[in-house]
């Protein structure tokens, strides 16, 4: 695409904005539209040789230079019809509805009916879908609202690493989505397990989040909260391990994050994965049972083999006692 | 025109050497004249009012020009008429730009709305999506939106799409234009209808060239899409219609039952599923009926959780689930 495409493009949205922000400076002109302060010096110049058909002087926009090198500051007479922007491309109307989509599975119920006015005051067609896994509208609802309130909760969570339910009591800080699941970040005060290391901020996943219940406490001061994505971060640290699964096995690498997934040829695919919690590796493996050909390193394996082994010998009590 | 404006320009030297600023002015003032004109105007018309058009060497140049910069128009999204200049006649010979189909249409936005907008700014991370999302943004404020995109910082909804083909696809879909990719070891044509973006992955229904309609996982595409470059080619059914197809995607309803025996405090998931039932159950356990809808589905669910649940009737879910674990211990029994 050529420069004066994009030029002209973004000039017909400048114009506009430059006439309707007046005193506006080169410096803020650039930061709103993503460009440097020289480039508005240029687009000012092509800007000042355009007007309505005809080209006396009245006709073409004007803009005031001498105060635009002294003060750097832009006003702008415009005796066209470019006073308005232009309507939105497909492509715009329906990157911006997709989002709102996307924000409505998240706010709270109240903000969702302003959702569905703003989608259709901005008329954009539906083309795409979002669907995310944020678990039960009232969990979402009950911390959204702590949140905003400043109130300590008690969560009823579902650890799926351990395969137990766990009853912490937390500072509900922050919901973000990543990789189209929801997470709550919050500073965990009581973990609600004995024996458990105290205090610190966790990750938890909403939908695995089954009940929120008030404490009618309000949340302490802490520390700044770790960013929304440091577990990701922290899995680049963690072990790499690598599992040969059979291809029919391979949707793991649309769920889990993966370092690299290569296919043997053999009907047998090799994913490197990290591994930060190794519980919920041995769930992994338990659940792929011999779709998984191959462990490396072996020592991975160990756990899900023994406990593979212990629910066996269940179930041979249970025969024997028939 | 030009002596006239000298006056008006700073740098003369700028002026003759920038090819692509006298590009972009005649652009723009082809823009403003199609748009001030009340009625359809004919090339000889526009080629004398729009001062650009001066440079062209003859009319064949002139035509050139002309249609590249109609052409750059319809891309920025730009409709210019075609109609006749003389009512009276069918001769399609002049062009205008109608407002009506030009200019955003009035927007007044709440505070809320607008606190709603700036939320949604930081939504994508995918580029061509982010790309439309500050587009469409800047538009907002340029018609005077204050938008803030700075509240609500304890929310923070990202998206992405990491599929490769996604932005082709994308495109295709937007431009109502055919795709062709590799599929499940074959070459497919299909007509983009809807993308969806299901817990991280992103789904095309698209009808095929038998006139199926199909659900395709981009994450599946084992090559990368390409364009038919036919589009407009075919139009969107009702989003109503499509909204059952979206539907399949669910897991269907569960129809079987399980009777698993679940150690207290643990597997939690299988015991809200279900519900308690009066079944002998090993101590420390409690006998549950878990209901399914894929068989695949509740072996994995079972197993997942080791020695927490095991299955009490006896059937092909028990068989599966030793046969699994039998596996995983490495055929040891």
């Amino acid at each position: 695409m050529s420069t004066s495409f994009e030029q002209v493009a973004r000039l017909l949205l400048e114009i506009p904005y430059i006439e309707a922000h007046p005193g506006m400076t080169v410096k803020e002109v650039a930061q709103v539209f993503s460009i440097t302060p020289a480039q508005v010096k240029k687009d000012i110049n092509v800007v000042i040789f355009c007007g309505l058909p005809g080209g006396y002087p009245g006709d073409l926009i004007d803009v005031d230079l001498d105060v635009l090198d002294e003060e750097g500051s832009v006003y702008m007479t415009n005796p066209t019809t470019l006073d308005r922007p232009v309507r939105m491309t497909a492509a715009e109307a329906a990157s911006l509805r997709l989002a709102l989509d996307a924000l409505r599975s998240l706010v709270p119920a109240t903000m969702a009916a302003t959702i569905d006015a703003l989608v259709n005051k901005l008329g954009s067609p539906e083309i795409a879908s979002v669907d995310l896994k944020i678990g039960d509208d009232q969990v979402k609802d009950d911390l959204t609202l702590a949140i905003s309130q400043a109130q300590r909760v008690k969560l009823t969570y579902e650890g799926r690493a351990r395969g137990t339910t766990t009853y912490p009591v937390v500072d509900p800080v922050l919901v973000f989505v990543s990789e189209g699941v929801a997470y709550l970040t919050a500073y965990c005060v009581d973990r609600g397990t004995p024996g458990e290391p105290g205090q610190s901020w966790r990750t938890y996943r909403l939908d695995r989040i089954v009940e929120v219940s008030q404490t009618g406490q309000s949340t302490a001061r802490h520390d700044h909260h770790p960013e929304p994505d440091a577990w990701a971060k922290n899995l680049a640290k963690s072990d790499q391990v690598t599992i040969v699964v059979e291809d029919k096995a391979a949707w793991i690498v649309d769920y889990y994050p993966t370092t690299s997934v290569t296919k043997t040829g053999d009907g047998l695919t090799a994913i490197v994965l990290p591994v930060a919690e190794p519980a919920w590796f041995t769930r992994l493996l338990l659940m792929l049972g011999s779709q998984v050909h191959k462990v490396e390193p072996e020592s991975f394996a160990q756990r899900a083999r023994e406990l593979a082994q212990q629910t066996l010998e269940i179930y041979d009590q249970l025969a024997c006692e028939d | 025109m030009t002596t006239e404006v000298v006056y008006w320009c700073r740098e003369p030297h700028y002026r003759k050497s920038d090819m692509a600023a006298r590009n972009s002015e005649r652009l723009l003032n082809l823009v403003i004249a199609l748009l001030a004109a009340k009625r359809f105007i004919s090339r000889e018309q526009i080629r004398d009012l729009v001062e650009g058009y001066s440079q062209a060497k003859n009319d064949i140049a002139f035509q050139r020009m002309f249609e590249r910069d109609k052409e750059d128009l319809r891309l920025m999204g730009i409709d210019v008429l075609n109609g006749p200049t003389d009512p009276y006649t069918n001769a399609m010979d002049g062009y205008r730009i109608q407002p009506e189909s030009f200019y955003l249409p009035e927007i007044h936005l709440t505070p809320e709305e607008s606190t709603l907008v700036g939320l949604a700014s930081s939504v994508w991370s995918e580029p061509s999506l982010a790309s439309g999302m500050s587009t469409a943004l800047a538009k907002l404020r340029a018609a005077g939106e204050a938008i803030d995109d700075s509240a609500m910082t304890n929310l923070i909804p990202r998206l992405t799409a990491r599929e490769p083909g996604f932005p082709v696809i994308w495109e295709a879909l937007l431009a109502r234009d055919p795709v062709v990719f590799t599929y499940k070891g074959s070459l497919r044509e299909v007509k983009p209808l809807r993308m969806i973006l299901r817990t991280g992955s992103w789904y095309l229904i698209a009808e095929t060239a038998i006139s199926e309609v199909k659900i395709f996982k981009l994450s599946r595409i084992e090559d990368l899409p390409a364009r038919a470059n036919n589009p407009g080619s075919y139009e969107l059914p009702d989003p109503k219609v499509l909204d059952e197809y979206a539907k399949s995607l669910d897991p269907g309803p569960s129809q079987d039952h399980v009777v698993v025996a679940l150690r207290e405090f643990a597997a939690g998931n299988l015991r809200r599923r279900g519900t308690p039932v009066n079944t002998a159950a090993p101590p420390g356990y409690s006998a549950i009926s878990v209901p399914y809808a894929r068989e695949d589905e509740i072996v994995s669910a079972i197993c997942e959780v080791g020695p927490n649940a095991v299955v009490l009737d006896a059937g092909p879910i028990r068989d599966q689930v030793i046969a699994q674990l039998t596996a995983v211990a490495g055929g040891v029994r």
